[in-house]
């Protein structure tokens, strides 16, 4: 899950003097890149990053008084005016919408925005693995937090079905047709319409949430097509290491981790689902955030007559967000191994439960951490580890940025199997430093300074700037999030970096866990492996070579095999 | 902001029906694109977005998987992450130029040995191996202290508040792309300009073992191996068959020299495309563009792939009469701990080739969630979990693909695959000789019109410009979508018949690993 960080305000304009620096000699072509043929001091003549200067750029994030309107019957509506294309985009905020909780097709800069479409041909990002990875696990969308233990699932299957099931007035397949001819998208979730068509999508929409059939045949049909995926979960490495991930640091039974299994999937009968729709798809507990080629007063009125009517449902959606225990796994290495597959690498996470992300020291943390490894490229876990030694394409550390619960510290790597140990001490060494104090201003003026200048594009679309603030009083959250964020960045110290990596980053609550060949992997490396002496002075440190020294190294245990059912 | 469209689009959106194909001609993006080509072949396309202060930029090399050879198959891939190592100025310590060169000539005189000694046939001598590549490793870790900036030309936009910041190879294309606030502009353009050219290649080695863990992850991932051998299959000649990332062997033992040679032949500005959209103004751009760019020599354009696939429909194509190659029948199957897939894999020509607008409706209507396969296979029989069918639009020979993934309950098939293939085919021979639904072909064709209307805002028209121009020229976005429009239910027979043919089908079977 890509960090929706943020930081604020800018830099930026350039005025360009020392470029003529930057001048190019490319006459002739060269025989090697830096050719030893050019005189060296001519050759170091090029562009250097301190020959432009950003004079600041003003940017002011937008206010949510500018959105923000409520119809009569309670329903908090964000309407943005986005007069580019007469398009309507609208998405519904819900804390019970499962995996249809998707955003609506937003027009804003994304990393792989307008990536051509290549059908049938593999791509490949280049250097792609520079993001944190997700918590992974299952497919489902954010939980709810209200589904009960023995109906897990309800609230994905529930979604889909009122899309896929039509309603009492409307057959699924009528639905499929007239969107189709209106050339529109819809979902519990989501309208993307033509704004000639919008009062018919409209209606259409506000009919799925108030009508769905919820006919048996595609109830049935849909758990089915829930229940497949999970079958071959235990025997892939990627899931498998986050699935474990997850339990020890939340715990076996935490309803953090718990996933839908197929005994709770085909638990869930029609009633159920009838009575989780009654019970929580209404207007009280729902947000609408709509942008498009209209003016704010006209979509009210609009909005009024259509959403306006949409009555509350049975219940508050109140979750129960879990206690957290500080740690649900002792500290240590722990090791896992995907059932019938021998994988060529060993997944590596190392980390602790950590903080909330309105927690007054998250700022502190997300700075510490991008220097640490959060800062893709420019951070040193993906410098020592991917550059430095060539042991991964995917190197880095997350801070889980949760709201009602502390999220997980966790730093990642994937790895072939014979230096899955290696890399594992470097990952350590790595923290030991941060939590040492090894960090200068030099790394925290460079880490706040990106933070502040990518603030802008998190307000590049109209759908997204409204989503955004949208979200704060959604999700319950400081409303001046974003027009404090500037300063809560600015003024973390270096005093205070090192504090909170003290706190936060102690080498004896540290969890280690090693997904793969379990026999391969805790062997370490051989001396065939290039980079022997970094190799020998991270096994002085840490045990020796294999998996087993490491272990006894941290706090003298041994390596806990966890077995998978 | 509004976007300047064609007066056209207005009469469009006043029609009470979704228009006929004829008044969504008036539509078109050629309007909002500034072309201007430098004298050194460098072609730029800038578009005007003014909705934030930002700037979406793209440079897109014609390069790509299909260029390589056997032997350095993936080369494209690893050299693009070569691109970011640095330059003659960027990504080493001031004043340290001439002994970074040293380093780097020490190492690679280093590994030239470990790759004579790797080509040598008979056993190799692993011992010299390892002890060659320890002392090239001992010296990186030497440089690295001495000359070494790890990533400075990343760092660089990271800190001038660069977002979506990152490089790609594919089959065609190779391109570096970064979104900056608006006055950042001039630092892209000096540090690509420079990487056009002046590119050093340090850390080389261990890079190389980046890009063959990157690989082993794919390895990792179910189905993998399956989709690989699939494609590979599929194309005999052309290299398309070539995986982008490459096959291992070549990956772990390309030369430096190799990917100084390929780059002198592709890394032109004769074979670049840049791309901006966003708050700019595009006489000021220019001069900014020429300040940069203008100084590269032109090197002449970079040579085309020219073999065909030799299918039967290559021979229609090319000797007409009545010549047919014989009858061969091509399947790939494979075990994967993922959903069972059956895959029907067909040649088709290029995207400009006149029968892909017929050939693209065609796999829109035949994989329709309202078309009559996705109705009967399954809705209505429950074979199947999911049906799809699509026309790719490829710079050389491409593929129509026709799918079904198998429907699965308590943990069997619903219907054994060998069925669902000959659902998929009954449904193709009936798009032969049934004219489409005509209702089906007007929502399809409605659809098509959005979303080419949504392609026109915001910045994300910077990747679909980048693209069209690297495959064909940039033009063809608005041709392609009007082509489109217009086909005829006579035509997407005449097409279905011409191409989806058993003598010119690959076909791939993937059982679910138990």
């Amino acid at each position: 899950m890509l960090k929706r960080l943020s930081a604020v305000l800018l830099v930026g304009a350039f005025v360009t003097a020392a470029a003529a620096a930057a001048q190019q000699t490319a006459a002739k072509p060269r025989k090697t890149p830096g050719a030893a043929a050019v005189a060296p001091e001519r050759a170091e003549q090029g562009p250097r990053p301190e020959h432009f200067i950003f004079p600041p750029l003003a940017f002011t994030p937008p206010k949510a008084a500018d959105y923000r309107a409520q119809l009569s019957n309670g329903l908090v509506v964000y309407l943005a005016e986005d007069h580019a294309i007469p398009w309507f985009e609208a998405m519904l905020l819900t804390p019970v919408a499962g995996g249809a909780a998707g955003f609506g097709r937003g027009r804003g800069a994304g990393p792989d925005e307008g990536a051509p479409d290549l059908p049938g041909r593999l791509r490949l990002s280049g250097r792609g693995g520079s993001w944190p990875q997700g918590r992974g696990g299952g497919g489902g969308g954010p939980k709810s937090f209200l589904e009960p233990a023995d109906k897990l699932g309800i609230q994905d299957l529930t979604a889909s079905v009122m899309r896929t099931g039509g309603t009492t007035s409307m057959s699924a397949d009528q639905i499929n047709e007239r969107m189709e001819f209106l050339a529109g998208s819809v979902s519990p979730t989501s309208l993307s319409i033509h704004m000639r068509h919008l009062d018919e999508g409209l209606r259409i929409w506000l009919d799925i949430l108030t009508s769905p059939a919820f006919p048996e045949d595609r109830l049935r049909r849909e758990r089915q097509a829930m229940i497949a995926p999970l079958r071959n979960r235990n025997r892939n490495l990627t899931a498998v290491a986050s699935d474990t991930w997850g339990k020890l640091i939340y715990g076996e039974a935490s309803p953090v981790t718990a996933e839908a299994t197929e005994a709770t999937i085909n638990s869930i009968t029609r009633d159920d689902v009838v009575a989780w729709h009654r019970k929580y798809w209404g207007a009280n507990n729902a947000m609408l955030v709509a942008a498009g080629d209209f003016t704010k007063a006209e979509m009210l009125r609009r909005l009024e007559a259509t959403f306006g009517k949409w009555r509350a449902s049975e219940a508050k959606a109140a979750p129960a967000y879990p206690v957290v225990p500080s740690a649900a796994a002792a500290p240590g290495v722990y090791m896992v191994q995907p059932l019938g597959v021998t994988p060529n690498q060993g997944i590596i996470r190392v980390g602790t439960l950590s903080i909330t992300q309105d927690d007054p020291d998250f700022a502190a943390v997300d700075l510490m951490n991008y220097t640490l490894g959060g800062g893709s490229f420019s951070s040193r876990i993906t410098q020592i580890v991917r550059n430095d030694y060539g042991l991964a394409y995917t190197a880095n550390s997350s801070v889980g940025a949760e709201l009602h619960y502390p999220g997980a510290f966790a730093a990642f790597t994937q790895t072939k199997n014979a230096t899955v140990v290696f890399a594992t001490q470097l990952i350590l060494n790595e923290l030991e430093r941060m939590h040492a104090g090894d960090i200068t201003e030099k790394d925290l003026a460079f880490a706040k300074t990106a933070r502040l200048n990518a603030f802008p594009p998190l307000f590049s679309g109209a759908l997204g700037n409204a989503a955004n603030l949208a979200r704060l009083e959604f999700d319950q959250r400081p409303r001046d999030y974003y027009d404090t964020y500037l300063e809560r960045y600015r003024r973390v110290t270096l005093a205070d970096v090192r504090r909170v990596a003290k706190q936060y980053l102690q080498p004896d609550k540290l969890i280690v866990l090693v997904t793969g060949n379990i026999g391969e992997c805790k062997a370490g490396a051989d001396t065939t492996l290039p980079n022997q002496d970094a190799i020998d002075a991270m096994a002085a440190k840490y045990g020796g070579r294999t998996l087993d020294g490491l272990a006894k190294a941290l706090g003298g245990g041994t390596i806990r095999v966890l077995t998978l059912k | 902001m509004r976007l300047r469209l064609a007066a056209g689009l207005g009469l469009l959106l006043a029609s009470m029906c979704w228009p006929a194909p004829a008044a969504a001609q008036e539509v078109s993006l050629a309007g909002q694109v500034v072309e201007r080509v430098l004298p050194n072949g460098l072609k730029v396309l800038m578009v005007k977005r003014t909705e934030a202060p930002l700037i979406r930029c793209i440079l897109a090399y014609r390069v790509g998987a299909v260029n390589e050879r056997p032997g350095i198959t993936g080369i494209s891939h690893f050299h693009e992450h070569m691109m970011f190592k640095g330059t003659r100025s960027m990504g080493i310590k001031p004043g340290t130029f001439a002994r970074d060169e040293e380093y780097n000539r020490q190492i690679d005189a280093l590994m030239d040995q470990v790759a004579a000694e790797e080509a040598r046939p008979g056993a190799r001598d692993e011992a010299k191996i390892a002890g060659l590549k320890q002392q090239a490793s001992a010296l990186l870790e030497r440089q690295k202290k001495e000359t070494i900036v790890s990533e400075e030309i990343w760092s660089a936009y990271q800190a001038a508040g660069g977002t979506g910041i990152n490089a790609s190879t594919g089959s065609e294309m190779t391109q570096y792309y970064v979104t900056l606030p608006k006055n950042a502009l001039e630092l892209y353009l000096a540090l690509e300009a420079d990487r056009m050219v002046h590119p050093v290649f340090r850390e080389f080695y261990s890079e190389r073992d980046v890009v063959a863990e990157e690989r082993r992850m794919s390895e990792n991932s179910p189905g993998f191996f399956f989709q690989e051998q699939l494609n590979a299959t599929f194309y005999a000649a052309h290299p398309y068959a070539n995986p982008v990332v490459g096959w291992m062997s070549d990956i772990s033992r390309v030369t430096k020299q190799e990917m100084i040679a390929y780059r002198e032949i592709y890394y032109r500005p004769d074979n670049a495309t840049l791309v901006l959209a966003g708050d700019l103004d595009p006489e000021q751009t220019m001069a900014l563009v020429e300040k940069y760019f203008g100084g590269i020599a032109s090197r002449g354009p970079s040579p085309r792939v020219r073999t065909e696939e030799p299918s039967p429909f290559y021979y229609r194509r090319t000797i007409g009469g009545s010549f047919k190659p014989p009858f061969i029948e091509k399947r790939v199957i494979g075990r994967a701990a993922t959903n069972p897939q059956v895959v029907l894999m067909f040649h088709i020509p290029p995207l400009w080739h006149d029968d892909l607008p017929a050939l693209y409706m065609l796999g829109r209507v035949l994989g329709a969630r309202t078309g009559r396969m996705y109705l009967d296979l399954v809705q209505a029989k429950e074979h199947a979990a999911s049906v799809m069918a699509s026309a790719s639009d490829s710079m050389y020979d491409g593929v129509f693909r026709v799918s079904a993934t198998g429907r699965e309950v308590q943990g069997e098939l619903a219907a054994p695959l060998d069925q669902i293939e000959k659902g998929l085919w009954s449904f193709i021979e009936d798009a032969k000789s049934v004219p489409v639904d005509p209702q089906l072909l007007e929502r399809t064709k409605n659809s098509v019109e959005a979303q080419y209307l949504q392609g026109l805002a915001g910045t994300g028209i910077a990747g679909t410009l980048a693209r069209m121009e690297t495959a064909y020229r940039w033009q063809y976005i608005d041709e392609q979508y009007r082509r489109r429009m217009a086909v005829t239910p006579d035509d997407l027979m005449r097409v279905a018949k011409a191409y989806l043919t058993r003598d010119n089908c690959v076909t791939g079977i993937l059982e679910r690993e138990q």
